[in-house]
């Protein structure tokens, strides 16, 4: 049995000129919370956009649940629940109407309405016209259609946006329980900590391209500590260390070397002070996750 | 397309379609109930004059060049009123990307524009006959012309329908379509005036009356059953046209 979810292979999308998805080839498995990251505009919502249908592949092609997206778009979509963007509301309605209007179209027994609107917290204000609402209860409204089908895959396109600490967290808990009754979900955000918290996989796109693709664990892996050493004599120290096999480098006014452990940082400090070298610090420094998506993205795309 | 066709009523909730679709039918006959009373004598010299076999036969004519021109504004706005709730609501998005064929989704709004403006012409054609018997029309109620006056609109608007609701649909903002409807019909009015560009199909409401004046009076209109066929056909062709490239649009 093959567990992918979603496939893309070579995902392009142009708008004339410009080239907002280029060659992306994505990997969902089931059961995954996948963690769609990047900066503004860096083609999330058109790469969401496509797998939903509503946009055209300029090339490339998309298989969903093993299907085409091509040929079985509405085979497909019977199985998924999305939110993309701001979310959608019809303000001359109240929240149970809204869902009333897709329960009807999807054709759901009528006591889902009721499960969703109390797993979102909205029963409250469910008789409440709509355009009264707040931007997170709107939000949490969208959240509640996309899961009234209890869909095998649930797409969420930025699903914290407008929302307060405390409906972040209510809805990363939800999104993370998800999995549980064998749903896959992918969930973008230009916010690296929310992807941190809840995504057991991540996929980094820049400029529309995949920079980064693999589990989170491999992310974290890439934030392994280094050691900052403050020396007097920075040239001096580093040809030191290199005549006995440490390779280190001088950046920013500091030595900067791969390893931590407490014998070889005493030994380091042994060596370069025996060479009549004053050593004035010495320091674990772990690298943030922040810090890594700049790096890997580049200044330039983020703002 | 049941599913679909309950959805779509449930999003028209509190939308200010009822008012549209009563707007035009309330408008005319409060019109002609102060022509007949307060003109009453003029009416009558001009029923004469005109050789009007009943009083009923001159209403008939009478309403029919306010009617063509309410009428396609009515559809106007209520198209625009319909594929409004979507754009409002942000609900391109959520709504294509449920498991239906849109084509479906076009059609059954596009129904729902169809359901309303039928409400609308049934609400004028009772209305005439209410009218006729309040002020004592003389004569058996000719229920075939009252029949006739307001279906044939109902068909007669099928190419203004088909045309304005694709616009509605398809351009965000309803100022242009909504502009584009006021024009043709007030241009309706002119091109109905000229012996061969009332042909044209945007001149057919205002022509599609069972009564015409012609040479020798008021009579039946012997062009309308042309005015219907070429209508109804050219209405599904941009109809089919319409559903076609909204299928095909890309969702922003």
């Amino acid at each position: 049995m093959n567990d992918q979810i979603i496939v893309t292979d070579n995902l392009t999308k142009k708008f004339k000129k410009n080239i907002s998805v280029d060659g992306i080839n994505m990997s969902i498995e089931r059961g995954q919370i996948y963690g769609f990251l990047g900066p503004n505009g860096a083609g999330k919502t058109t790469t969401i956009r496509m797998l939903l249908g509503l946009i055209k592949p300029t090339k490339g092609n998309i298989k969903i649940f093993n299907q085409n997206l091509n040929k079985n778009r509405i085979q497909i979509l019977q199985r998924i629940g999305s939110l993309v963007e701001s979310p959608t509301y019809y303000g001359n309605l109240t929240g149970r109407e809204n869902l009333e209007a897709v329960r009807r179209l999807r054709n759901i027994p009528e006591k889902r309405v009721h499960e969703v609107l109390e797993i979102v917290r909205l029963t409250k204000v469910a008789n409440r016209l709509t355009k009264e609402y707040s931007l997170g209860m709107k939000q949490r409204l969208g959240i509640a259609s996309a899961l009234l089908s209890e869909p095998d895959l649930l797409i969420l396109d930025e699903p914290t946006n407008g929302l307060d600490p405390s409906g972040i967290q209510e809805i990363r808990e939800l999104i993370k329980q998800l999995p549980e009754s064998g749903m896959s979900v992918l969930v973008s955000s230009h916010l690296l900590s929310e992807i941190d918290q809840m995504a057991t996989e991540v996929g980094i796109i820049n400029n529309g391209k995949m920079i980064f693709q693999d589990s989170i664990d491999r992310l974290r892996h890439k934030r392994k500590p280094i050691l900052k050493v403050g020396v007097s004599d920075g040239r001096e120290s580093h040809s030191i260390l290199k005549g006995k096999g440490i390779s280190s480098q001088w950046k920013n006014d500091y030595l900067w070397l791969e390893e931590t452990k407490p014998e070889f940082v005493s030994e380091i400090n042994a060596t370069l002070v025996q060479s009549g070298i004053s050593v004035y610090r010495l320091e674990e420094v772990t690298k943030s996750l922040e810090d890594i998506f700049l790096e890997l993205t580049g200044t330039e795309g983020s703002l | 397309m049941k599913h679909l066709l309950k959805a779509d009523k449930i999003k028209l909730k509190r939308s200010s379609l009822p008012i549209i679709i009563l707007l035009v039918p309330f408008l005319i006959l409060a019109y002609e109930l102060v022509n007949l009373t307060y003109r009453g004598d003029f009416v009558e010299k001009q029923a004469e004059m005109f050789q009007a076999d009943s009083m009923w036969t001159y209403l008939l004519y009478d309403n029919s060049l306010l009617f063509g021109l309410g009428f396609p504004l009515a559809a106007t706005l209520a198209a625009s009123i319909i594929a409004n709730v979507e754009h409002q609501a942000n609900g391109w998005k959520q709504t294509l990307s449920l498991p239906i064929s849109r084509v479906r989704v076009y059609l059954s709004k596009f129904s729902w524009l169809f359901i309303s403006l039928f409400f609308s012409t049934t609400i004028f054609m009772l209305g005439m006959f209410l009218l006729g018997n309040m002020l004592g029309f003389e004569g058996r109620t000719p229920w075939k012309y009252l029949i006739g006056d307001s279906y044939s609109m109902l068909v007669v608007i099928l190419p203004i329908m088909s045309v304005q609701f694709w616009l509605s649909m398809t351009v965000k903002n309803q100022a242009f379509s909504i502009l584009i409807g006021a024009v043709s019909s007030m241009m309706g009015l002119f091109l109905a005036a000229a012996q061969t560009t009332r042909w044209f199909p945007l001149a057919y409401p205002s022509q599609a009356s069972t009564v015409i004046l012609q040479y020798e009076g008021l009579g039946y209109n012997q062009d309308l059953s042309a005015y219907l066929v070429i209508s109804f056909c050219l209405g599904i062709i941009l109809l089919v046209l319409g559903s076609i490239q909204f299928a095909k649009r890309e969702v922003k």
